[in-house]
């Protein structure tokens, strides 16, 4: 079964060069490209693929505002955002926003195809610096009803101080005794709760008295 | 009946004894006997009931007489309204008018002096008199009462008195011949009038009648109402002037006490202050009729004559010294030639006097030099600041610069170079396959160069934080790549630093030199990187367990702590200096090394390190 792959990027050459990339390579489907955010928004929600690649840096909307539209309509869907540099505040936007992982763009193409594959398959890249500002995020006062699903666990907090001490995957599986793939697991689930949080965050912004009785309408 | 003895006299026989002309104008006893008459036909002598008439000519007309005198050498002068004066000698008869210089052709009174002197009194041409041969006119314009005199009388003292349309005046005799032969240009005119129990002012329009003195000396006048009598005796010329006397001062409203400090002197306090004097003549004989005159030295250039007023006033007078002169005349005229003087003086505001302006001045000059001073000086700050700042600026275009170059540059000519070569050895397989890994390499060099530079270059990023995550990334990269795990002691909270982009950019390339030593030198297989922040500095320490600093790479003996050089740790050190930190290796072989990065705090809270260099 081969990997479904769309790709959101407005640099034609760029573009062109990811799409021979994926179409020749061996379990990879190349199903769609888009050039700005309006058109893939329209589209994608009706035939979801496995992975998007998303430039974050894209003219017109960005491609963090792409993937919090998107991720909500296709959960099932991985959205991995690629970079030309790397820019930590923007990958931990994208992070919140849905993404499930980041590609520098200079990457060859071996470590690209891996990377997606990864991810694809239930891997979570987590740099150091993303597990310290993901602490952080949680550690921030969470509004009182989402508290409870969007709290970290026990292992989840010591994977996330392991990785912030530089430790790899691998020796955090060994530290803990367990597979890489339960690590992974944990961060993905670390990211779910990042996304859930990051979600009703945005709703405690934009109405922030849902309670609040409405003024009667005036008579017509 | 007699007949005429010769000249121009005709016996003109009327046939009816003492015949006259009606209506007689004027008559005078004759001295040859008999009157002579006067009217409107002419000038007849009357005697023994016959008359004799003066035959007019062509050169002479005598009509409507209202005077006639007779000389004691039998010279006849006829006054005549409208034909001037008529002169009768030895038998010829001369008339005189306005153009032989009379002040009219209507005449109305005469009066012979004892001098010889002929005095004729005129209709609206004033008061004439004939001497020699010659005219005078007195009028208005030297300070004659009326133009129209009709009776003359004179006193026997040395006065004329005449009856006018506006009272009787006395002028004189003195003065009047004085003006008449041009010594003087007015004469003192006394004038009676109702405030002197006349009844009316204006005298009988009609003739003279002479010989109108009483034996006590009363002369009498023949007025419109009646007639008047007056004694001349009592109406002596007053001669004594009336003294003059500064009696109030008031400023502005206020009466004066203390203000004439000395006799005659009065300071005025500063200020647009009205001035007013009071001042008065003492006469006794006429009180109401002293006049005055006064001047103000230096604002007045001559008197000012204001008659019976008794106050001046000066509504504002400028700082300074004056004199306020005034004096005095009596009823006749007769000026106090001293009168009384008032010295002001006028205070000035302080702000008016020379002093104070000139302290004024030079306060302004001052001002202006200290503003003018400053705007300089502040100018020439402002410009050094600018010039810092440029130069601040220049540095860190100029540190990009050579950023460039060097990072990029090399990388670049490396890509071209090994393309050329790539492209010249496509036959060879694996060299052309060597080529290209290496262009590869040399590419993603640059991008992480570039990637470093605009980080630096960033304002973006002068944050603790991004310093950190940027270092943390870096050593992630450099250890993973090497097979070397990396162990990470940064504290969780940063504080709110603003390292400025050469802060920023010194610190990380040699905390990147460190790792690349670890990386390369050390054989290390755990490197850890740790975070100190203290209340003075921000130390980043890298450390390895790897073989530890070489003694032959070493410029001295191995002690912990001492700077060691070689392998880039010169470099580092200087870019530490350049920030004001320090640069330390603590290494002893077999144990590793740990080089400690320093940086005083202040280099963290301060974006004004542009000049630091």
């Amino acid at each position: 079964v081969s990997i479904s792959v769309s790709i959101i990027e407005d640099d034609n050459n760029v573009r062109s060069i990811l799409v021979s990339w994926i179409r020749g390579a061996e379990g990879f489907r190349f199903v769609s490209e888009y050039s700005n955010v309006e058109s893939a928004l329209s589209a994608l929600p009706k035939a979801p693929p496995d992975v998007v690649l998303v430039d974050i840096n894209l003219s017109g909307q960005s491609g963090i505002t792409c993937v919090r539209e998107l991720k909500p309509l296709m959960p099932q869907t991985q959205f991995i955002v690629v970079t030309v540099f790397e820019d930590s505040d923007h990958i931990f936007d994208a992070l919140t926003a849905g993404a499930s992982g980041y590609l520098l763009k200079q990457v060859p193409r071996s470590e690209l195809l891996a990377s997606i594959r990864q991810v694809h398959e239930g891997g979570a890249p987590m740099s150091s610096y993303i597990a310290r500002k993901v602490v952080q995020w949680f550690q921030r006062k969470p509004p009182e009803k989402e508290r409870e699903q969007a709290e970290l666990s026990t292992r989840e907090q010591e994977i996330l101080r392991l990785l912030a001490r530089g430790h790899a995957y691998k020796e955090i599986a060994d530290e803990l005794g367990v597979s890489i793939g339960t690590i992974n697991t944990h961060i993905r689930r670390i990211y779910q709760k990042l996304h859930v949080k990051s979600r009703s965050e945005a709703v405690a912004l934009f109405a922030p008295f849902p309670s609040e009785p409405r003024p009667p309408a005036p008579k017509a | 009946m007699r007949t005429s003895i010769s000249g121009p006299f005709t016996r003109r026989r009327t046939g009816r004894r003492g015949w006259v002309p009606a209506p007689v104008l004027t008559m005078i006893p004759a001295r040859r006997g008999g009157f002579w008459i006067g009217g409107r036909q002419g000038v007849a002598r009357y005697h023994d009931g016959d008359t004799e008439w003066l035959e007019p000519k062509a050169t002479a007309r005598l009509l409507d007489v209202k005077a006639i005198l007779e000389q004691d050498d039998g010279t006849l002068w006829v006054s005549c309204d409208g034909e001037g004066l008529g002169q009768v000698r030895n038998g010829r008869i001369r008339q005189y008018l306005r153009k032989d210089g009379l002040g009219s052709d209507f005449t109305k009174s005469l009066l012979l002096d004892q001098d010889g002197a002929l005095w004729i009194g005129t209709r609206g041409g004033g008061l004439n008199r004939f001497k020699q041969g010659r005219f005078s006119v007195i009028g208005m314009a030297n300070g004659l009462a009326d133009d129209t005199v009709s009776q003359i009388e004179d006193d026997g003292v040395g006065n004329l008195w005449m009856s006018t349309r506006r009272g009787i005046i006395r002028v004189s005799k003195e003065e009047l011949n004085a003006c008449a032969d041009g010594r003087r240009d007015q004469v003192r005119c006394l004038t009676y009038g109702l405030d002197d129990g006349l009844n009316t002012l204006t005298c009988s329009s009609s003739q003279q009648f002479p010989g109108c003195r009483t034996p006590d000396g009363h002369l009498v006048f023949s007025m419109d109402r009646g007639v008047a009598e007056i004694d001349p005796k009592l109406a002596r010329l007053n001669s004594l002037p009336p003294p003059v006397e500064i009696q109030n001062v008031r400023i502005a409203d206020k009466l004066v006490t203390d203000g004439i400090t000395a006799p005659g002197a009065l300071t005025v306090g500063p200020g647009p202050n009205r001035l007013e004097i009071e001042y008065t003549g003492l006469s006794f004989a006429s009180p109401d009729r002293v006049r005055f005159k006064h001047r103000l030295e230096p604002i007045d250039p001559d008197w000012i004559e204001v008659g019976t007023d008794r106050r001046a006033v000066y509504n504002y007078l400028p700082p300074g010294r004056y004199v306020f002169h005034v004096t005095a005349a009596n009823n006749d005229n007769v000026w106090n030639p001293t009168g009384a003087q008032l010295d002001i003086e006028v205070r000035p505001y302080f702000w008016q006097t020379l002093w104070f302006r000139l302290l004024a001045l030079a306060s302004l000059l001052a001002v202006t030099g200290g503003v003018v001073w400053i705007q300089a000086r502040y100018k020439l700050l402002r410009s050094l600041e600018a010039l810092k700042l440029e130069r601040a600026v220049d540095a860190e275009r100029s540190r990009i610069a050579h950023d460039m170059h060097d990072d990029l540059g090399a990388h670049l000519t490396r890509i071209a170079m090994l393309s050329e070569t790539a492209r010249s050895d496509l036959d060879d397989r694996p060299k052309t396959e060597d080529s290209l890994g290496r262009i590869y390499e040399a590419t993603r060099s640059i991008t992480r160069a570039m990637d470093e530079i605009v980080w630096a270059i960033n304002p973006r990023h002068d944050t603790i934080e991004s310093l950190i995550s940027y270092c943390e990334k870096t050593a992630q990269d450099l250890l993973g790549a090497a097979g070397i795990a990396c162990r990470l002691d940064f504290p969780l909270e940063l504080p709110d630093w603003t390292p400025t982009s050469e802060v920023r950019h010194n610190l990380f390339l040699a905390y990147k030199e460190a790792l690349n030593n670890a990386v390369r030198h050390a054989g290390a297989t755990v490197v850890s990187v740790s975070l100190q922040l203290t209340a003075d500095v921000c130390r980043i320490t890298i450390a390895d367990n790897g073989s530890g600093i070489d003694r032959d790479e070493a410029r001295g003996p191995t002690d912990p702590g001492r700077i060691a050089s070689g392998n880039g740790l010169p470099s580092m050190q200087r870019r530490l200096a350049r920030i004001g930190g320090a640069c330390e290796i603590e290494s002893s072989p077999g144990r590793g090394c740990a080089v400690r990065l320093t940086v005083p705090v202040e280099a963290f809270q301060s974006r004004n390190v542009h000049g630091r260099n």
